[in-house]
């Protein structure tokens, strides 16, 4: 016989390897790599959750003592999985539509989110599953017990039981909780569930196949057996067959366990369409060899062994270890993983409808902050995970092991059966209103409780004996087993039939005499319709605070942002303070706001939770939140990012166009140029070749061909000086000779230059004595250059008049503003500013003699003195104006220039 | 070769989802009958004795074919489903 030791090691290889497995499916989930994950294989397989220690080692035990009856217990499953049609297809839409975290969200969902109904069905649901987790408890010590007899100082049960339990509390914390996951789905547990699926068919197979063919002689033998060995079973229309096949169908749907494997796990609704032959398949394997086990273990073992461990004892009886061993394993792995999707789902019931409501009810005046909400998440559903199995193992050691494991799965069975009225009628009925599924509920929790589950603990437990014989206060009439003087002999039966009478009854009539909230009528729309709906319509109904919109909106968008926008919808309510009505339409509104930062279908969610128009968990509703602002912040600093690279883009643009419109002038500038040089040129050698070919030419006609020639290559000089000047002007390697002088002594150098023009045109220049008064320190000749351009200007352009040019002033602060004024017909608007660029004037005038590069080499040498240059808009004539800073005047180019003079 | 375009073949399409829709409906209920149906007793119950292993023949019987059944169904009912 395989020692305690070696079993014990290979239950802990075992559990190491299941951790390995969930680690690396954690991990593939962790790298998106989903293939295998989402499968509808490893779907299938781990709703073989349902197949416990109870069907692993029950089955067996149940054939032996009831006959064919143990099939009710599979084929309920069998018939509701191939009837997915009906009602799974909808659950699971529903389920991934609404984004249903447990069957205590559902119900509570259904009925206008009602907590009251979460925490109800979360009561009833980790009431009914403790039995269950008990009972896994138990088959796991009693298959331990197999092999430590006979070695000395064996470990108690009870101690036993409870590693197991603490084990498995570990393994679920690790992998159940790892996160707060958006869809609640595990993937790690999922995995090694689906691996455990597999040893526990494999091994109830081998076990099978060995009995059958090593030592019964192949099927027509143990059909020989049967009849003799197993007692009969009685009509397949008898109310027992009958209320099991109901109870097990109810069982796969209302288990918290199966509906959060079938409906909360599930990842595609084809997964769907494969398990609803195969997941049945899967049951009909499970159960092939059971009625030959059973009959082989009542001929072989002897009288009085327990016939619930006939899988592990029969091997062991037949000195089969490694068989037996295999066969401990498949009864390990159906406790396991049923214990831990269960502490998994009642876990997340548990704090998503009771701890946090209370938590976010007591916190509710500080401002909520997101990780806390999440650790009181993560730390309730750990602290819940290992209450739930101290649960289970209390009633373990209350019930010291009761010898039928079948009879407490059943009782759970009933438990969890009080859910499906509410569930259907939800479903199906759009009448079904809250109250009437809160009193249904209850009513058939009570029921049950005081018909099946107190009564079970025979007397050591709330229901004495006494009560439990005589009724509560010795009334007969509240007999547990015989309520209202009813008796049937079952008392399965019985509490099945008062508590699903009393709870489907109640629930149809509340329902016609109250009427369903708006909300709930809006839930019962959608759970109803689900299959019709198209997403794009929703009430929104004006039940929620703009204190809440307002958390949920700042959240999102910012408090700025947020109180911007609540600011605004106020004010156009006409609301002078405060928050703004949260009307339909402001709903809508700040839907669509909350749109631009979270996509349309997240607003709607979001918006949804808090109106009532969807369904999302509270940890999703805050796990968004986060994200959200994590991405807003991000976003935010993109943005100012891209803000950057669009002003510097603006400006490389507009650097570019001006290098264009620079390129443009160059040859704008070279252009001209040559034409300007090929004009005096042309003439020049003209009249060289008519010199040098017209040998009777008389000396009048020489000197005056000579002069043409001088004049022209004066004309070419000052070109080129022109430009020469300009440039130098332009890169600011101009040398300026700074001295103190008198605007006197500038504006008389440049009025003697243009004498000569001005006297030919007979100018009149009206000159301002305060203004010559003053003393600056500048250029003086390179300022007296430009008074010149200035008045050689107004003069040329004066047309037929007679010119009258005139110099005046102003002074603002330390700028001196000196204006040259004309009487001439002046300077279009649109050519204001046109004239200072250097070659545009030789375009646009060029009839006009020179070569116009005057102003804008005035312009420089004004920029070089620290002043400027520009033409002031008048009615009449021209007018500019030299604006020289007197505190600044040529400072800026002083200390520059004096290191490049005193250079030179 | 059928003109998968014409009106006839669609119209037969239709027909024929239609039909394994009210299959898939209706095989459970017929699972049901047949699972708790009272005249399988009269059927099997000849001759007055243990008819446990006629019983389990005619259950696993039934049961192995509901799934070769609802296989049928599910593989051609897949593309109704949504796969997201």
């Amino acid at each position: 016989m395989i020692s305690f030791n070696i079993l014990v090691s290979i239950c802990l290889v075992y559990v190491a390897f299941l951790f390995g497995v969930a680690a690396l499916a954690e991990r593939r989930a962790e790298q998106n790599k989903f293939s295998f994950l989402t499968s509808p294989i490893v779907y299938t397989l781990s709703i073989s959750v349902y197949c416990t220690a109870w069907t692993f080692y029950g089955a067996v035990g149940y054939a032996a003592r009831s006959g064919l009856e143990f099939l009710t217990i599979y084929l309920g499953p069998t018939l509701v999985f191939i009837g997915w049609w009906w009602l799974l297809r909808k659950l699971v839409r529903i389920g991934r539509t609404q984004r249903i975290t447990s069957i205590a969200d559902l119900i509570s969902s259904r009925y206008g989110k009602s907590n009251l109904l979460g925490v109800i069905v979360t009561l009833l649901a980790v009431t009914a599953s403790t039995p269950y987790i008990a009972l896994q408890l138990q088959s796991l010590t009693l298959s331990i017990s197999v092999f430590s007899e006979g070695v000395e100082n064996p470990v108690s049960p009870a101690i036993t039981a409870l590693l197991m339990a603490a084990g498995l509390a570990l393994f679920t914390v690790i992998f159940g909780t790892r996160n707060i996951n958006a869809n609640e789905q595990h993937h790690g547990v999922v995995t090694a569930i689906a691996f455990e699926a597999i040893v526990k068919l494999v091994a109830l197979l081998a076990v099978g196949v060995f009995i059958v063919w090593g030592v019964a002689s192949g099927p027509s033998d143990i059909m020989a057996r049967m009849a003799t060995r197993l007692p009969e079973t009685e009509s397949f229309y008898s109310s027992r067959w009958v209320t099991l096949v109901f109870l097990s169908a109810t069982a796969i749907i209302c288990l918290p366990r199966m509906f959060q494997i079938v409906v909360v796990e599930n990842s595609s609704e084809r997964h769907l369409a494969m398990a609803s032959w195969a997941f049945p398949l899967y049951l009909f394997l499970m159960c092939i060899f059971v009625l030959p086990i059973a009959v082989m273990g009542l001929e072989l073992m002897p009288a009085g062994s327990n016939p619930d461990l006939f899988v592990l004892t029969l091997p062991l009886q037949l000195d089969q270890q490694g068989l037996a061993a295999l066969a401990f394993l498949g009864g390990f792995s159906s406790a396991t993983s049923m214990v831990i999707v269960a502490a998994i789902a009642l876990s997340t019931m548990v704090s998503n409808h009771m701890v946090l409501p209370l938590w976010l009810y007591l916190t509710q005046r500080r401002d909520p902050e997101s990780d806390d909400v999440r650790s009181v998440l993560l730390r309730s559903r750990r602290i819940s995970i290992a209450a739930i199995l101290a649960l289970g193992y209390l009633y373990y050691i209350f019930t010291g092991g009761t010898t039928a494991l079948a009879s407490i799965g059943l009782i759970a069975f009933v438990g969890v059966a009080q859910i499906l009225p509410a569930m259907v009628f939800g479903l199906f009925w759009r009448q079904a209103t809250r109250v009437g599924a809160v009193s249904g509920i209850v009513a058939g929790f009570g029921i049950w409780a005081y018909t099946l589950f107190l009564p079970s603990f025979d007397g050591s437990f709330v229901l004495t004996r006494s009560v439990i014989d005589n009724g509560l206060f010795g009334i007969a009439f509240l007999r547990p087993y015989a309520l209202f003087g009813v008796t049937i002999a079952d008392p399965l039966i019985h509490a099945l039939f008062w508590s699903m009478l009393a709870n489907t009854a109640i629930i149809l009539v509340v329902s016609l005499l109250t009427r369903p909230s708006a909300l709930e009528r809006v839930q019962a729309l959608q759970f109803i319709n689900v299959f019709g709906q198209t997403g794009q319509s929703r009430l929104s109904l004006p039940i929620v605070t703009s204190e809440d919109l307002f958390i949920l909106a700042q959240r999102i968008l910012g408090r700025k942002e947020a109180a911007k926008l609540f600011e605004k919808t106020a004010e156009e309510q006409g609301k002078t303070s405060g928050l703004p009505e949260p009307t339909g339409e402001f709903i809508e509104r700040l839907e669509r706001e909350l749109s631009g930062s979270v996509g349309a279908a997240t607003a709607h969610a979001m918006i949804g939770q808090l109106t009532g128009g969807q369904a999302v968990s509270v940890e999703e509703l805050i796990a968004v939140a986060d994200e959200t602002a994590q991405i807003m912040e991000y976003s935010a600093r993109l943005e100012k990012k891209s803000n950057e690279l669009t002003a510097t883009a603006e400006k490389l643009r507009r650097a570019n166009q001006k290098l264009t419109e620079l390129s443009r002038q160059k040859d704008d500038f070279l252009s001209q140029v040559s034409h300007e040089l090929r004009t005096p040129m042309t003439s020049i050698r003209s009249f060289s070749e008519i010199i040098r070919n017209d040998e009777s030419i008389d000396r009048e006609r020489l000197k005056h061909f000579s002069s043409i020639i001088n004049e022209e290559s004066q004309r070419l000089t000052r070109l080129l000086d022109e430009i020469l000047d300009l440039s130098f002007l332009e890169s600011g390697r101009i040398k300026l000779n700074l001295f103190t002088t008198t605007l006197k002594e500038v504006i008389e150098q440049a009025i003697s230059a243009t004498s000569v023009i001005a006297e030919e045109r007979a100018s009149r220049i009206l000159r301002d004595e305060k203004l010559e008064a003053m003393t600056i320190i500048t250029d003086r000749d390179r300022l007296s250059q430009v008074f010149i351009n200035l008045i050689i200007n107004s003069i040329k352009y004066a047309g037929e008049d007679q010119p009258v040019i005139e110099i005046s002033h102003n002074q603002l602060g330390d700028e001196l503003n000196i204006f040259i004024s004309d009487n001439g017909p002046g300077i279009p608007p649109n050519e204001q500013k046109l004239i200072f660029e250097k070659f545009s004037r030789l375009s646009s005038k060029s009839g006009s003699q020179g070569v116009g590069l005057g102003l804008p080499i005035s312009l420089e040498i004004m920029q070089n003195l620290g002043g400027d240059l520009r033409c002031v808009p008048t009615r009449d004539g021209a007018k500019f104006c030299i604006s020289l800073p007197l505190a600044m005047a040529g400072r800026k180019r002083v200390s520059v220039l004096d290191v490049g003079g005193a250079a030179e | 070769m059928k003109d998968k375009s014409s009106f006839e073949y669609s119209e037969r399409q239709i027909n024929k989802r239609i039909k394994k829709i009210q299959i898939a409906l209706i095989l459970p209920v017929i699972g049901l009958i047949l699972f708790l149906t009272p005249f399988v007793d009269n059927f099997i119950d000849s001759d007055g004795s243990n008819q446990v292993g006629q019983l389990a023949v005619y259950i696993f019987g039934l049961w192995a074919l509901m799934i070769l059944l609802a296989a049928w169904l599910a593989h051609s009912l897949k593309e109704e489903l949504s796969d997201d």
